[in-house]
């Protein structure tokens, strides 16, 4: 029995190595949480700029998402499945401003976008349409960030996905479409969900990219990260409860990410 | 309906030149070594390897011709395959399966399962309905396979390595069913394996191919009496 | 014990970076915390400083007066601030260690593109609601400031974007992504001529007051006030434009 017991625990190093990063992550929350003013919380909750900061945010990282979801999943298709030359190029493209510090991706997209800007100029000039100081590029920006981690992700899964499967879906009289959406798409399902819940993230937490390019008002542009950010710099009381409400809403998404969803490892495979 | 191939296609480096015909109730075994392009066989005759020059002929329709630039794509095909490790969707029920087919060419979901019940009864495994595919023990998944692959009431079945997925002492009943099912199937059978023993049990003739190219075709006994090649010398020789 | 030569490089040069890093052992560090408008006259004060002073380093800390006094409140190590409202010095004033004295003034300007291409001329053509002005939050000194100029010319006008500092206004009107902002005279000047200043009629406009003090009792922090206060450090103030006291 106990011989049982000791090969199914885990190895002790293991666990304390794990240990440590729990205590890594869980750490600057302690401080956070100790050093709020939590006398003050239904009063700053209550205010206008802190719901409507809130509420900008919500909207824009789900639309951003959805711009994610919409192109990067084709994208991640393409890059998994077509041999074209300078695929190397073009993922390395794709998952650039994943790596750039987002105040560099602010710049870029302020440089082309901007009304001044390569592109931004015709977009303003020739159709009136202007991008910063707008909630559209707020949205912008947080694509921007947002979507290589969902590009990344889902090309992984496209990649160990077998493309037996769909052979055999289409030998059974499905148009290449239904056996993706039917076939593919469920199988992968678990890699699809971690890439938009990551992007999500990424998005609702953006902070370099939207303050360099679309700029700080509130209502408009002054998302969640903006308003802690600037609060910090005359009522840190104020900057520590509207963190602890990001911090809440993202558990809350987050902690709902059940087992299941990531895949069970415990589920045989059987040929 | 014959099914007629001429088969020319490249895959990397790798040239396939065959051709061969196989007639209403017959079994055609292809043998061969591994990597002699077997599976390439089938994968053409299905539609997903296009062809380099050839023909595809299935009764008087036109699957594939290359001199009239003709193709006709997979899930247009009427050609049924059971895939070597079966292939069963995972996230699918057994009967959700079977069904797939039928509701991909436009079933509803309940006249769909109805038909797809009626095959799982056929090969004596409707009690599996419910479960999922990594539940099935070898033997079952091969024929949840093969009810997937006739219910969409295919007018060829092809095999690639039925029962290389079993283990022996399983694989020898296996067999035997298999046989019996086949031989209920009316159209044209192609199976492709690397087990004497199967074609055997299960073919009326052999086409061996190595290296791409047909190197014998004919009757088991004509193969056996007159071996081409040393590998179909081995393959046939030693057998009491 | 004869150390190996590779080693005894390896050594050599340890003690040579430790020495880099903490600074000459006789200079002292003086951080000086100073408002995002004074950036380019403290800089050449700090060099003007250092020459006379040579046994001090100055640190300099430019940023908003308000991220300032927060940093400040919050514990960050500062012996002097200079900040560009009184409001914002007000918020660490239990901490000065003498009151503060007004070291300098600034009066407002309009900035626009270069080249003026709107042809705004007077505040009211801010008010406009197709011209893109940008400000700060009122905490920000700028932005207060503004919004008092403002409310003496009894206008409304609708930013597009509160920016964090005045250097983030002058960005963006520089560059085009706004129409016109409101920016101390010495930034205008700064910026020209990447931007076209437009005067504020005087009934409207505020003077900006500068206070500075010593957030420390060290001898280099009250050097360093009495220096910005002494005809030299006025005269370099004078030179960005910054009216007397």
């Amino acid at each position: 029995m106990s011989r049982r017991l000791r090969s199914d625990r885990p190895p002790i190093g293991i666990l304390v190595l794990a240990g440590l990063a729990v205590v890594f992550f869980a750490l600057p929350f302690a401080g956070l949480l100790w050093r709020a003013p939590w006398s003050d919380l239904v009063d700053v909750v209550r205010e206008d700029a802190v719901r409507r900061a809130l509420w900008l945010s919500i909207q824009t990282s789900v639309l951003a998402t959805l711009v994610a979801i919409v192109i990067g999943v084709p994208l991640a298709w393409v890059l998994a499945r077509v041999d074209f030359p300078f695929r190397n190029f073009v993922r390395a493209l794709a998952t650039l401003s994943m790596v750039l510090p987002p105040v560099v991706g602010g710049v870029a997209l302020f440089f082309s976008f901007g009304r001044r800007g390569l592109f931004g100029q015709y977009l303003y000039d020739w159709f009136g349409i202007r991008l910063p100081f707008t909630t559209a590029g707020v949205v912008l920006a947080q694509s921007f960030v947002a979507m290589p981690f969902l590009v990344l992700t889902v090309e992984s899964a496209f990649r160990q996905f077998d493309v037996r499967y769909e052979d055999a879906a289409r030998s059974l009289g499905a148009r290449r479409w239904y056996a993706f959406r039917h076939i593919t798409i469920p199988s992968i399902r678990p890699a699809i969900i971690a890439g938009v819940v990551l992007a999500w993230a990424r998005a609702l937490g953006e902070f370099g990219a939207t303050i360099t390019f679309a700029g700080n008002l509130p209502g408009t542009t002054q998302t969640m990260p903006l308003a802690t950010y600037i609060a910090l710099e005359s009522d840190p009381g104020a900057a520590l409860i509207l963190s602890i409400v990001l911090i809440v809403v993202s558990f809350g998404v987050l902690i709902g990410l059940r087992d299941r969803w990531l895949g069970n490892p415990h589920e045989v495979t059987r040929s | 309906m014959t099914l007629s191939a001429v088969i020319r296609a490249t895959r990397g480096n790798f040239r396939l030149d065959v051709s061969f015909d196989v007639a209403d109730g017959e079994t055609l075994a292809v043998l061969g070594p591994n990597g002699a392009g077997k599976s390439t066989i089938l994968r053409c005759l299905l539609g997903l390897v296009p062809l380099d020059t050839g023909r595809i002929v299935l009764g008087d329709h036109v699957l594939e011709d290359t001199t009239n630039n003709l193709y006709v794509e997979p899930e247009n095909r009427r050609v049924g395959a059971v895939f070597q490790d079966y292939l069963l969707f995972r996230h699918l029920s057994v009967i959700d399966n079977v069904a797939f087919g039928l509701r991909a060419r436009g079933a509803k979901k309940e006249s769909a399962r109805l038909t797809a019940r009626a095959h799982l009864e056929r090969f004596e495994v409707e009690h599996l309905a419910d479960r999922r595919p990594s539940q099935l023990s070898g033997g079952e998944a091969q024929r949840v396979a093969l009810a997937r692959a006739l219910a969409v009431d295919p007018k060829v079945l092809l095999l690639d390595e039925p029962l290389a997925a079993l283990d022996v002492t399983t694989r020898r009943t296996v067999r035997d069913e298999l046989s019996l099912f086949l031989s209920a199937f009316g159209g044209p059978r192609l199976i492709v394996t690397h087990d004497p023993a199967d074609a055997r049990r299960l073919a009326d003739r052999v086409l061996i191919v190595e290296h791409g190219s047909v190197v014998q075709h004919g009757s088991i006994l004509d193969v056996m009496r007159d071996p081409a090649t040393p590998y179909v010398a081995a393959l046939f020789g030693d057998d009491a | 014990m004869r150390i190996p030569k590779p080693r005894r490089l390896l050594v050599v040069a340890a003690i040579g970076l430790l020495c880099a890093c903490s600074g000459s052992p006789d200079r002292t560090t003086l951080n000086v915390f100073a408002a995002a408008s004074l950036s380019n006259a403290f800089t050449d004060i700090e060099t003007v400083f250092e020459v006379e002073h040579p046994d001090v380093d100055v640190v300099l800390n430019l940023a908003p007066s308000s991220a300032l006094a927060t940093q400040i409140s919050e514990g960050a190590p500062a012996h002097v601030f200079a900040s560009a409202d009184e409001a914002n010095m007000n918020r660490v004033a239990d901490l000065m260690v003498d009151s503060a004295t007004i070291f300098a003034t600034n009066r407002l300007q309009i900035v626009t593109e270069a080249g003026n291409p709107l042809g705004i001329e007077t505040l009211a053509d801010l008010a406009d609601p197709s011209v893109l002005f940008v400000t700060s939050a009122v905490e920000v000194p700028i932005g207060r400031y503004t919004a008092e100029v403002l409310t003496r010319a009894e206008l409304t006008v609708r930013p597009v974007s509160l920016e964090e500092s005045v250097k983030g206004i002058v960005t963006k009107v520089s560059t085009g992504e706004a129409d016109a902002g409101i920016v101390y005279a010495t930034d205008a000047a700064a910026a020209h001529p990447r931007v076209t200043s437009v005067n504020i009629a005087d009934e409207f406009n505020v003077i900006a007051r500068y206070p500075i003090a010593a957030l420390s009792t060290s001898d280099a922090a009250t050097r360093f006030v009495t220096f910005i206060r002494s005809d030299e450090g006025q005269a370099i103030l004078r030179e960005f434009g910054f009216g007397s006291p």
